[in-house]
């Protein structure tokens, strides 16, 4: 099946927190902005884009 | 719609809520066709896709679109892109709050039906729709105002008066001021009252509850009804709301048009 989270898709989505842009990282989008970096889960090929369901950032 | 039209629409009635909700997608997409950007809209976010009712019209009415379909149930998308072929690759979907939308602002129209009356707070929603917009951009809104369940709500005050819901539906000023503060300009207007009949006000009680329209904030207050009120309130409701086909239910819509103005240059940026 074909990846449904396309560079189109990615280049439109934002950080509902920050607004900053997603970067994919495996089966996640994580925000790019250092002070925020909240990861947010992809299930069955949908972006979770609630801060309800992100995960903090995991320590460096 | 000219203005004098506007509130001589007369009230429809339909058999159940999915009616409803296509009735005023149709109507919300009349009213939005003529108000798009020129060249139509590139992009376009459509929040609280709900099963897809308005995205497979949103599809059909804008092929060269691109559309995202934005809600906050996971489970609700995955029914709508079960029932939705894109066989053009041109439909996104995401799971987002309509409240902090999780979009730049890339968007030329924003549509949403029936589903705004949910957010936690109108104003956030409709700041957030004014961002995701392009300057120039269009949002196309139909929301379930005051008014809405009248007969429920008149029936329940008098059978629990001490009792009431802690909220209610937002009233069409309300909505203006929070269209008008987001820094959007209304273009267009049109009130949609719509009667549907159900066989008795028990059937009533449970499509609400299968709409998710009860247990909500706008039904509940701290105590649920007893099982006594809940009886009277059924058998007055049966009794004063009777048709011939059954008892009825009022749902009222307010479509808006609504625009985000384009960066315009004052005579004072000249100098």
């Amino acid at each position: 099946m074909d990846d449904p989270i396309t560079d189109d898709l990615l280049a439109i989505l934002a950080c509902p927190k920050c607004k900053a842009p997603l970067a994919r990282q495996a089966d996640l989008l994580v925000c790019t902005r250092l002070e925020c970096r909240l990861r947010y889960p992809i299930r069955d090929g949908i972006p979770i884009l609630l801060m309800d369901e992100a995960e903090l950032p995991s320590p460096a | 719609m000219t203005p004098g039209r506007r509130f001589s629409a007369a009230a429809e009635t339909y058999e159940n809520f999915a009616g409803v909700q296509n009735r005023v997608a149709i109507r919300l997409l009349e009213l939005a066709q003529n108000e798009m950007p020129r060249g139509g809209p590139s992009r376009i976010l459509e929040i609280g896709c709900g099963t897809g009712v308005l995205t497979r019209l949103l599809l059909e009415t804008f092929p060269a679109s691109r559309l995202l379909a934005l809600d906050l149930s996971p489970g609700m998308i995955c029914a709508a892109r079960k029932r939705i072929a894109n066989p053009l690759d041109t439909l996104g979907w995401v799971v987002g709050d309509a409240g902090d939308l999780p979009v730049h602002s890339v968007f030329d129209a924003v549509f949403s039906s029936s589903v705004l009356h949910w957010a936690d707070s109108p104003q956030a929603a409709m700041r957030e729709i004014a961002r995701s917009l392009n300057p120039g951009g269009v949002a196309a809104l139909a929301v379930m105002t005051k008014g809405t369940l009248a007969e429920l709500h008149a029936v329940r005050r008098r059978i629990a008066p001490d009792n009431l819901p802690s909220a209610d539906l937002p009233s069409p000023d309300l909505l203006r001021d929070a269209i008008g503060d987001a820094g959007l300009v209304i273009r267009k207007e049109a009130p949609v009252e719509i009667l549907v009949t159900y066989p008795s006000a028990h059937s009533l009680l449970n499509a609400l509850h299968d709409q998710g329209l009860t247990g909500g904030r706008f039904s509940t207050s701290g105590r649920p009804l007893s099982r006594t009120q809940l009886r009277n309130l059924i058998a007055a409701y049966d009794r004063d709301y009777s048709g011939p086909e059954g008892v009825q239910a009022t749902y009222r819509i307010l479509c808006l048009i609504a625009e985000k103005s384009s960066p315009c240059r004052c005579p004072g940026d000249l100098w």
